[in-house]
């Protein structure tokens, strides 16, 4: 029994650690955009966003590889890696039109075809958990949920309609693109804020869920934000404002990747030599 | 009571007792272990590795503990353990019900329903079976402080047996608080009646001479004589010192050696005196060879019993 204050003192100190690090990443890589040049901004987002979603896809593969892809969690983190894979993808053909080739990157491009396939296993992964890990659907939860997705989509697809051109077929074709991203990143906010509200004040420490959840957060108001931005036109010179948003979405979701790696992964040489050291 | 579980658990533990492992606890291993497996087999270990470490306990220890599984789970994955904890559910009540529980329709569809409850009942369905198939030159403590818990344990113990080889049934003897109204085959002494001997050797010899007569008309080759206790305390309420009443247990266990025969010795606990509880208990405990708990209801075992004429 004397073990358990020091297991309960490590998750604290894993947290803290892991919180320090985080606002640490963040505020180290986006204030390369933040700093730099008006004329370079775009360059070192490019640069800075592929690399944070590749630390989250990377830590991905790595917690599919230790935990393989046998039950329910197996299979929901082998969608979630091959979703950010996917978007990793995306970022690289992105970065490589803007500042490799130099070329304007037209709407709808393939990234958005790498991104938009990618909330695929997203969904699969936020409602495998959903159905698993909530208990029963609170209805007062669903309805003060569903009261703040519509106010929010409203608001968003208003404003993004008032700052678009409909005149065009490519204008209408950019809105369409660009308003399906607030309106999928809703379908992933909807189960994982419920299952967060439903666990609300029953422990649950653990669980990688509330950063996920946070991470689609920054992710959806970065998405909103560059959809009515991209819509009304706004110059190269003022548009990168988004990118530290998803550069802070993509490390919140390694961070709670790593939080997944380090208390459900099982590391039988860990463990093994944890005992020696205990034994000796 | 859990204060006074702990007592029993300590002292049980010093003089190394240990619970007979219940096919209900084996069960309720794999069900748990099923359970967590269903979502993954790095997850489930890593979560059964983290709640050992919380508590500082071994895999098995943590898993025959429902209780103790229960708030770890929902320490870390807080309701969302709860999913898990249904499969358990179901399977546990599955197993109640093909063993004999008295859980009815009405207790499975209350939500409130625990998995702890449905234990409990499993628990107690498994000690009462122990008692009614307990087999001869068993020399059995029950520690009681309810009187319904006793009612039960005596009526599982003196339930009739199946006879295969005379139509006679079983001699059973009652050593009783009271002289009961009981059926004819239920021979009975009161403790009035022996403890009215002016002289305590008498008060054993009699009870000696009582034994031997229930026992004389069992003409089983397989099954045993039963005679239980309805509260041994008595003894030392009237007078037996503490020697004196091991004394009359070492003589119940010579005879449960000797003769096809079982003694179920029931304490009422609670007429303990609270100064005397400890070394009482001690000395109670060790002169039998299994120990039953009320609340929960748990059977403890000697794991070096003794060798009896049949061995």
């Amino acid at each position: 029994m004397q073990k358990q204050p020091d297991e309960l003192r490590n998750v604290k100190v894993v947290r803290r650690n892991l919180v320090l690090s985080l606002i640490g990443s963040i505020v180290f890589a986006t204030s390369f955009i933040i700093f730099a040049p008006v004329g370079q901004k775009t360059f070192y987002s490019d640069i800075i966003e592929p690399i944070s979603t590749a630390i989250a896809a990377g830590l991905a593969l790595l917690v599919v590889h230790k935990q393989k892809v046998d039950g329910l969690i197996g299979k929901a983190y082998f969608s979630l890696a091959m979703a950010l894979v996917l978007w990793l993808a995306a970022e690289i053909i992105w970065s490589f039109y803007e500042t490799g080739l130099g070329i304007p990157i037209p709407t709808p491009s393939l990234a958005d075809a790498f991104w938009l396939i990618g909330y695929g296993p997203f969904m699969y992964f936020v409602f495998k958990l959903y159905n698993f890990f909530h208990k029963s659907t609170s209805k007062p939860h669903v309805i003060v949920i569903i009261i703040v997705v519509v106010i929010y989509l409203g608001f968003i697809i208003n404003t993004v309609i008032a700052a678009s051109d409909f005149s065009t077929q490519d204008g209408r074709v950019k809105f369409l693109v660009n308003i399906a991203y607030p309106i999928l990143d809703m379908v992933l906010i909807v189960p994982t804020s419920l299952i967060i509200l439903e666990s609300r004040g029953s422990g649950g420490d653990l669980t990688s869920i509330p950063w996920v959840f946070l991470s689609f957060l920054i992710i959806t108001i970065a998405d909103s934000g560059f959809a009515y931005a991209s819509n009304a036109g706004w110059a190269e010179q003022t548009i990168w404002v988004w990118n530290p948003l998803y550069i802070a979405g993509y490390l919140v979701m390694a961070a709670g990747l790593f939080w997944h790696k380090h208390f459900f992964i099982f590391n039988a040489k860990k463990v093994l030599r944890k005992w020696q050291e205990l034994n000796r | 009571m859990e204060l006074a579980n702990f007592r029993y658990l300590t002292i049980l533990d010093e003089l190394r007792y240990l619970p007979e492992v219940s096919v209900s606890d084996r069960f309720l291993v794999s069900s748990i272990k099923s359970s967590l497996e269903s979502i993954g087999q790095s997850f489930s270990k890593a979560l059964l590795h983290l709640m050992c470490s919380f508590n500082g306990l071994s895999e098995n220890e943590l898993l025959t503990n429902y209780d103790l599984f229960e708030r770890s789970i929902y320490r870390i994955l807080g309701k969302s353990g709860q999913s898990i904890l249904n499969v358990i559910k179901a399977d546990m009540l599955r197993y109640a019900i093909m063993n004999g529980s008295e859980i009815t329709v009405t207790d499975i569809l209350d939500p409130r329903l625990t998995v702890s409850y449905v234990l409990k009942h499993i628990h107690e369905r498994e000690v009462f079976d122990f008692v009614r198939n307990m087999p001869p030159h068993e020399h059995i403590a029950f520690l009681y402080t309810h009187e319904i818990a006793k009612s039960n344990i005596l009526s599982e113990f003196f339930h009739r047996q199946e006879q295969d080889d005379h139509q006679d049934p079983l001699p059973l003897g009652l050593i009783s608080i009271k002289t009961p109204k009981l059926d004819a085959h239920l021979l009975n002494i009161s403790y009035d009646e022996l403890l009215n001997k002016t002289r305590k050797h008498k008060a054993k010899e009699s009870l000696a001479a009582w034994i031997t007569h229930v026992h004389s008309s069992n003409k089983s080759q397989h099954l045993a004589t039963r005679i239980a206790e309805e509260d041994a305390t008595l003894w030392l309420k009237n007078g037996f010192s503490a020697d004196e009443d091991l004394n009359l247990e070492q003589m119940f266990s010579t005879m449960t050696c000797d003769h096809n025969l079982s003694m179920l010795c029931a304490f009422d606990i609670s007429k303990i005196a609270e100064s005397d509880i400890n070394s009482m208990l001690k000395s109670i405990i060790s002169a039998h060879d299994y120990v039953i708990l009320e609340e929960p209801f748990v059977v403890y075992g000697r794991p070096t019993r003794r060798r009896t004429n049949n061995n």
